[in-house]
């Protein structure tokens, strides 16, 4: 399988054609597995984030641009400036990444820095570094639009970042597709420091398939199990209510775990708004619509149907109850190019931190910060990108914004040890995604969200029972073997969403329907387990020790109501996670993988660098 | 009363390839159980070890969700009970 690479050279105004060596494709396929392999071996220790020597990486697999569902996502991988030290990995779905494929590249690495503001405009036959003066200031929606408009072509696709990556903030996100976003790691910031505004793709070309029958038989099978769930129903936000009931879903910067959430769900929307599906490229699934807020204050907004990741931490967390005021916040903050997520908390720290009188109303230029206030919430987030008054301290992500706030603002931040906050649930009553997050190489990021998905029976991974979800046993393994298997899933840079149960196994039949290549579920596994480690070692390189994974002392606490009330994983987490370590092949004392677990992965350049000697 | 259980695509080979099982039941509970009864290896996947239902199952009723009831809730002659999948994240 060839696999194409775009190097652009900002500094020298260089851009190179590659082909990766095939050994590297087989033991890293694309998505993640290439980008960290690329970051690995090119961005040295003591490299800032924001240093043009830093990489950021952009990559798709040989099963991007095909029938494949799902198959539309690209990752993002670079030293991350939300975590200052440690390698981050960001996914994005829409349409960017099989036009990427369509104009002949899986692989773009952006390295240097532009002397001024530029965008890059590729195609088949031509990649350019152009002029982005004019489009410097502009949110990430109207650079989408100018691009097309200049360029004369409206089906050009475009990754672009705002205000936010423009000013740095560390919870700045790469977006495309009018809505879509690779929000983890404060990416839009590498972006920005490298004077890159946007990246335009165009191509027409056709991504190879060996078997296209077997591979519609497939299809069909996938697209009829998956339109037999809540995704498909009522998308993401189908399980608030849940969550909720299950005392999971974040309330108030986990102040309590007690909301009504009966316009904030799913159902709710999707029975109340009017709604246009604005699929991703091949997908069947109707997770997302383009919805018109039929009531409340919001009446009238038109824009992306909220998913649940918005729902809860602008919803519940903000102490807002409307879904039209969600889905007007959500728009902001994908046009001034942030993270969702990490606003989310940074917002909910200091509202918590105004309520109890740490932060005052001048300090927040005049605004009333207080639970539900969603006015005050978007003034706040246009603060951010621009890093004006208090906006540039919460700019710096939860973290850093609680320790420049002081006093008791490190106990309220929700947060993991490495500045990434989790995703938007409560993990107070979750030992198993408590110490998913905790463990997470790069933060809490999509690699490390699986384990078994709401402790289903899961036969590949062998858990024929499913795992009792507020157990504090038996999650490690479970760790162990789904963070391979979805790693394995992102390096074919496919939508987790689609991909009926027995995941791999699934995902292999249509790999070999793709490339002609049948990887057995051992070996794919293996390849999710190198990924992983060689992410770990390079954080380790960067500083990395066993107590930066760890959690805020606001989620060691247990919450004060609800059904987990009473109940904290703290004294579980040590032994969860240092049996984690043993499951993985890492050392106890340092956290580093073994020498015997990087010998057994190939690793010889990664145990050298871990353990010296001879590789 | 006869009730008509529809079987969700992946599950399907624990009910012999069938897409719809004739149940007997006054509840979802006694449906589940009864349709247990005539394809005991579909258990594992709808209930958890403690006999509740599992957490990424989504039971609707003639097309209406059964949450937050569920396995208590009452069923009547000819209903149609789906078993869809909860799938959350995003």
């Amino acid at each position: 399988m060839d696999h194409s690479v775009l190097r652009v050279d900002l500094t020298e105004g260089k851009i190179t054609k590659q082909t990766l060596a095939s050994e590297i494709v087989h033991e890293y396929i694309g998505g993640i597995g290439i980008g960290v392999r690329i970051v690995y071996d090119e961005v040295p220790p003591g490299v800032d984030a924001l240093d043009p020597e830093n990489r950021l990486v952009f990559s798709v697999s040989p099963l991007t641009g095909t029938a494949v569902p799902g198959a539309c996502r690209y990752h993002v991988v670079g030293k991350s400036p939300q975590t200052l030290f440690t390698l981050s990995v960001s996914d994005s779905g829409g349409f960017w990444g099989p036009e990427l494929k369509s104009a002949g590249y899986d692989t773009i690495i952006l390295q240097g820095a532009a002397q001024a503001p530029v965008y890059l405009w590729i195609t088949e036959t031509s990649v350019e570094i152009r002029d982005a003066k004019s489009l410097w200031g502009m949110d990430t929606f109207e650079t989408e639009d100018v691009i097309c408009e200049m360029l004369g072509d409206k089906r050009i696709r475009v990754a672009a970042i705002g205000p936010a990556g423009e000013t740095l903030s560390r919870l700045a996100c790469i977006e495309n597709d009018k809505g879509h976003i690779a929000g983890r790691g404060g990416f839009g910031a590498v972006m920005g420091s490298k004077n890159v505004k946007a990246i335009a793709v165009r191509g027409k070309g056709r991504a190879p398939v060996k078997d296209r029958e077997r591979l519609h038989g497939l299809v069909k099978f996938w697209k009829e199990a998956g339109i037999e769930t809540s995704l498909h129903k009522w998308g993401t936000g189908a399980s608030l209510e849940r969550y909720h009931d299950q005392g999971i879903l974040p309330v108030k910067n986990l102040t309590t775990n007690q909301f009504d959430v009966d316009k904030l769900t799913g159902q709710y929307i999707r029975t109340k708004y009017k709604l246009k599906h604005k699929p991703c490229y091949g997908c069947f699934m109707h997770h997302v619509n383009t919805v018109e807020v039929t009531e409340g204050p919001y009446k009238g907004f038109v824009g992306e149907e909220p998913e649940y990741e918005l729902l809860a931490g602008f919803g519940s967390n903000l102490g807002i109850d409307d879904a039209g005021a969600v889905a007007a916040i959500g728009e902001k903050c994908d046009r001034l190019g942030m993270d969702a997520i990490g606003v989310a908390w940074a917002v909910s720290l200091a509202m918590e931190a105004y309520e109890k009188k740490l932060l005052t109303k001048a300090e927040l230029d005049g605004l009333d910060l207080t639970w539900g206030n969603a006015e005050a919430v978007l003034s706040i987030m246009e603060k951010m990108a621009r890093r004006e008054g208090l906006g540039d301290i919460l700019s710096e992500g939860p973290a850093i914004a609680a320790e420049r706030i002081g006093s008791d603002a490190l106990n309220y931040v929700v947060t993991t040890r490495k500045n990434m906050s989790p995703k938007c649930l409560d993990l107070r009553g979750l030992p198993g995604r408590s110490l998913s997050f905790m463990a997470a190489s790069s933060g809490p990021t999509t690699e490390h969200s699986p384990g078994l998905h709401g402790g289903a029976p899961d036969e590949e991974l062998g858990f024929p029972e499913g795992i009792d979800m507020r157990a504090t046993t038996g999650h490690a393994e479970a760790l162990r073997k789904g963070g391979f298997r979805k790693v394995f899933v992102d390096s074919c840079a496919v939508c987790d969403f689609v991909i009926p149960p027995p995941k791999l196994t699934n995902l292999l039949d249509m790999y070999e329907a793709v490339t002609g290549h049948r990887l057995a579920f051992d070996e794919a596994m293996t390849i999710g387990e190198r990924i992983l480690n060689v992410q770990r070692c390079f954080n380790i390189k960067q500083g990395l020790t066993p107590e930066d994974d760890d959690l805020s002392e606001r989620l060691l606490t247990a919450p004060a109501d609800g059904p987990a009330k009473g109940i904290s994983v703290r004294p579980h987490l040590k032994g969860m996670l240092h049996e984690y370590y043993q499951l993985m092949g890492w050392d106890h004392k340092t956290g580093k993988p073994l020498r015997h677990t990087l010998k057994r992965l190939g690793l010889n350049k990664e145990m050298h660098d871990m353990w010296g000697g001879r590789s | 009363m006869a009730v008509n259980v529809h079987i969700h695509k992946v599950y399907r080979p624990f009910t012999e390839g069938l897409e719809t099982v004739v149940v007997e039941g006054h509840t979802v509970a006694e449906c589940l159980k009864n349709l247990v009864e005539k394809y005991p290896d579909i258990k594992r996947v709808l209930f958890a070890t403690n006999g509740e239902l599992l957490k990424n199952i989504d039971l609707y009723i003639n097309h209406e969700s059964a949450y937050p009831e569920e396995l208590t809730k009452s069923v009547s002659q000819g209903d149609d009970i789906y078993i869809h999948l909860l799938l959350t994240g995003g």
